[in-house]
């Protein structure tokens, strides 16, 4: 079972300053789990630690249970058992694709005809069996992209790493290849881990997303725990658009934002009321009605509703984007679908439930 | 302190065989770089008691740059080397930035011969040019002073070209050092993209206006680092000076630390005491080079996509390409003529008839013993720099990109130092080094070959840094992922990528190493002699035939290399 456990894990680079920060992950076997976050959040650092270029200066790295590194012990690289792919997916520019993928069987002990069997068959899976005998030079991004995946995978690693493959793709080829990259983990599963600055990449392509800023983890959970349950400011504002509230809990379930405007919120059990939080709101899950259609409200469905006026409205094409006011210091933004468009200066009545005010640590 | 015993005990582990190749490099370097300089600077505090013994007592004091810095008689050559670097400095940056214009910006006909012409005079020994200048230009015998004759009906002993004076001396100098301006100022005006120029004209400039306001001040930059380069290779440089400076009457730096070395008492300390400032001088130059560059870094900005729009010379087209011409014709085509020529002639002056011509001095420069022995001397010389070279750049490079030991960034530099210290300079310290116990290597061709490795060093590990780069870390780590350790890694995937920038740096060192005479010159014995120093040898006897027959040779050698190089590695070889 290659499970991962990652326990006190911390590296320093200059020793003052923590890379990493006593970071704990457990990831199960099969699991693929997103390292999501801003550069220099230490995502890259434990990616690297987990992969034997670095040694932790505390804590220790288990795979199956076994302890592969530890700051007294730390197996090489080549001893883990482990495939990468990288950023600039690496692929050797002096040896043909075949060769490429080949490379790592050698040092699995396979060779011979069942390494031509489990060559010919991964790079069917990644339609590049025309391609085999091409030099890498001869082939696109998206090409290289998969070389890199068939040539990590073809060894049948116990950890799959990856490190932002998609980043030095164009857009629509970037989108294109979370959806294969998910594909492919759904027919092999490998336990993986995969660095990414990109909320939607982490969404699309991981079971579990584990949120990192400043050497520390923020947050880990499914994307749509992450996404509709944030647990700290850093996290509501770092994954999609939010509105962060600032004010005062007055109640377990009851946020004053001043001017006389109290929220509901729903209540966290683990945030006490005695911290510093705020109110995360995402723009979209907010409605506005003119008062013209007043009578179509749907204020009946546990919506809170306040009175507010627009400042500003962006036109999207597929949304409208507004900014609202509601009291005198309390500014929002709203994403609404087209049609129906509220003009700038228009008194608006604005709809917010409570299970879409999320309490987050302020930190 | 458990803790720090664990860790020591998990260093020990984890340490890994190559690292005893790592540091074994580390040492070499420094043994390289640090010994020479050492024995220079003590040489040159060093007063012995009594004269003309290489073992002898003596105490330290500053006795000998106070008889340098004093004495009229070595005075002069100081002056004289000062007015030559800065002549030679600003006619060669004058002529080839002009030259490097004309390429880049202008409708010149014919760039690419242009390019290729400056190319063939950079990879020219000096002293050949020196060589061939004599039998065109000499006061007397000199070509063109008998066409002089013959045009004008004048006597037989007017002439009007003498190249044994310091303009001659100038002239000849310069010829050698253009090429390398043009290079460095056609590289800074590639660098500058047309686009800035046209800003200029929009915002309302006219081409005048553009070139003065914008294009130059880019320039600028890589002009004076062409200049200081002029002028730091025309005060290092030994043999044109020895061959057209001395016949003169007049010594300038680095002849004189030859007399010095050569005198029958043992002046050594001399030498040391005067090649310091000339050490600490070139020092200067390279500092100021690198400040001048670093701070207008963005003279390199704009990328080699950079759109070019040639400005229209119409009908002075021709001449701009006469004149560009013009200089590679006198450090090329006549200096190859005359050598061509005087080495087939039975006696020299004897005239261009059937009955002079003769191939005995080519019979003679490979039948002769000693001067075979030399040639494959300059070959096996030339090979064993350039391997070991090749090997010790590479490492360093690597070791110093990968951060392998800890000072990497200490051994980057100390193997760049050594373009800072000039051969004939050098030549003192290794000399020094390597006369006396426990390491007797003078006398042998050892001591040649520590010289050439050392002083092209920095152009190796300049090359091999710049192919390293291009390798990215990861497929490196993405090797050792899927199983192989760090020598697996450095020998399946490092040395295949890297293979280009070590033949590259192989050449690098192997042409200028078999034609390398300032460092020579001071280090050969009968034993050991290698071509350069043997065609100064028959130069000095006036054995023009035979100089000319071996210059021949010398050049098809380079030529030859030259041709295998851009084969191999196509025309950007030179680029460092």
């Amino acid at each position: 079972m290659a499970t991962l456990e990652l326990q006190n894990l911390s590296k320093s680079y200059d020793g003052v300053t923590r890379a990493l920060d006593a970071v704990n992950l457990n990831i199960a076997h099969g699991e693929l789990v997103a390292l999501l976050g801003p550069s220099g959040c230490g995502k890259t650092t434990t990616l690297r630690l987990v992969a034997g270029f670095m040694e932790p200066d505390e804590g220790e790295i288990r795979v199956g249970g076994n302890v592969i590194a530890s700051p007294s012990h730390s197996l090489p690289p080549e001893r883990r058992r482990m495939s990468m792919i990288f950023q600039s997916y690496a692929i050797w520019p002096h040896k043909t694709i075949y060769q490429n993928v080949a490379y790592g069987l050698k040092y699995r002990g396979i060779s011979g005809a069942d390494a031509a069997d489990k060559i010919r068959k991964i790079l069917g899976v990644v339609q590049l069996d025309q391609l085999a005998e091409r030099y890498p030079g001869e082939l696109s991004g998206g090409q290289q992209q998969r070389v890199a995946l068939a040539r990590a995978l073809v060894v049948e690693p116990e950890i799959l790493l990856l490190d932002e493959p998609l980043s030095n793709l164009d857009a629509n080829l970037r989108e294109e290849m979370r959806f294969e990259i998910r594909r492919l983990h759904d027919e092999f599963h490998f336990t993986s881990v995969y660095v990414t600055h990109d909320q939607s990449e982490a969404m699309v392509i991981a079971d579990r997303i584990c949120v990192m800023n400043q050497g520390r983890i923020e947050q880990v959970g499914t994307p749509d725990e992450i996404y509709e349950r944030p647990r700290t400011r850093f996290v509501a504002e770092f994954v999609g658009k939010t509105n962060l509230l600032t004010g005062a809990l007055v109640g377990p379930d009851r946020f004053d934002l001043g001017g006389g405007i109290v929220l509901s919120i729903t209540p966290q059990p683990d945030i006490r009321t005695d911290e510093q939080i705020s109110v995360s709101l995402r723009p979209h899950d907010i409605r506005l009605v003119r008062q013209a259609d007043k009578a179509d409200a749907k204020s009946g469905n546990g919506y809170l509703s306040f009175q507010g006026t627009v400042e500003e409205c962006f036109y999207f094409g597929e949304v409208l984007d507004y900014q609202v006011r509601i009291g005198d210091s309390c500014a929002l933004r709203v994403i609404e679908p087209p049609g129906n468009r509220c003009a700038p200066g228009e008194t608006v009545d604005v709809l917010i439930h409570p299970d879409h005010c999320v309490a987050v640590r302020a930190n | 302190m458990e803790l720090i015993l664990t860790r020591t005990l998990a260093r020990a582990r984890a340490f890994d065989a190559t690292a005893i190749v790592w540091t074994i490099t580390a040492v070499l370097l420094v043994i390289l770089i640090v010994g020479p300089t050492y024995f220079l600077v003590k040489e040159s505090i060093f007063i012995p008691d009594e004269v003309g013994l290489i073992e002898v007592s003596g105490h330290y004091g500053l006795g000998n740059f106070i008889e340098v810095f004093t004495n009229d008689l070595y005075l002069s050559p100081i002056f004289w080397t000062v007015i030559v670097s800065i002549s030679v400095g600003l006619l060669s940056v004058a002529v080839g930035a002009l030259m490097a214009w004309a390429v880049a910006r202008t409708d010149i006909p014919f760039p690419g011969m242009i390019r290729t012409g400056a190319l063939l005079s950079f990879v020219t020994p000096p002293f050949l040019g020196a060589a061939a200048w004599v039998i065109l230009a000499g006061p007397r015998e000199g070509w063109l002073n008998h066409v002089y004759r013959w045009v004008t009906g004048a006597g037989p002993d007017s002439y009007i070209f003498d190249i044994f004076t310091m303009p001659g001396l100038i002239f000849v100098m310069a010829l050698y050092v253009i090429p390398l301006v043009f290079i460095v100022a056609l590289s800074g005006l590639n660098n500058i993209s047309s686009d800035l120029e046209d800003a200029s004209n929009i915002a309302g400039a006219g081409t005048l206006a553009t070139m003065v306001g914008v294009t130059l001040p880019l320039v600028l930059p890589a002009l004076f680092a062409g200049l200081i380069l002029a002028s730091l290779e025309s005060m290092i440089i030994f043999s044109t000076p020895a061959m057209l400076a001395i016949p003169a009457g007049q010594h300038v730096m680095t002849t004189q630390i030859r007399a010095f070395m050569q005198s029958d008492d043992y002046q050594v300390g001399l030498a040391a005491a005067f090649a310091l400032p000339m050490l600490i001088a070139a020092i200067c130059l390279i500092w100021s080079r690198r400040k001048a560059l670093g701070r207008r870094g963005y003279a390199t900005i704009g990328g080699k996509g950079a759109r070019r729009r040639p400005q229209k010379l119409g009908g002075y087209r021709w001449l701009a390409f006469a004149l560009c011409v013009a200089p590679l014709g006198c450090s090329l085509l006549l200096p190859a003529a005359a050598l061509g020529v005087t080495s087939i002639m039975k006696t020299y002056g004897g005239g261009l008839q059937l009955s002079n011509l003769t191939l005995e001095h080519y019979d003679f420069i490979f039948t002769n013993d000693a001067v075979s022995g030399s040639i494959w001397n300059t070959l096996l010389l030339g090979a064993m720099a350039a391997t070991a070279g090749t090997l010790l750049a590479g490492m360093i490079a690597y070791i110093s990109q990968r951060r392998l030991v800890r000072g990497h960034q200490f051994m980057a530099f100390l193997a760049t130092v050594p373009i800072a210290i000039p051969g004939i300079v050098l030549a003192i310290g290794l000399f020094a080094a390597y006369t006396r116990e426990p390491i007797v290597l003078y006398g042998t061709l050892w001591i040649l070959f520590i010289a050439y490795l050392t002083k092209y060093l920095p152009i190796a590990f300049q090359t091999s840094n710049a192919a390293l780069m291009s390798i990215h870390p990861e497929l490196e780590e993405c090797a050792r992922i899927l199983g192989a350790n760090r020598l697996a890694v450095f020998a399946q995937i490092t040395v295949p990528l890297f293979k280009a920038g070590l033949i590259a740096s192989w050449i690098l060192i192997f042409m200028p190493s078999i034609r390398e005479l300032s460092s020579s010159v001071l280090l050969f014995t009968t034993k050991s002699k290698v071509v350069s120093v043997v065609i100064l040898d028959f130069y000095e006897e006036g054995r023009l035939d035979i100089v000319s027959a071996l210059g021949v040779m010398l050049m098809v050698i380079t030529l030859f290399v030259v041709i295998i190089a851009y084969r191999i590695l196509g025309r950007d070889f030179m680029r460092t």
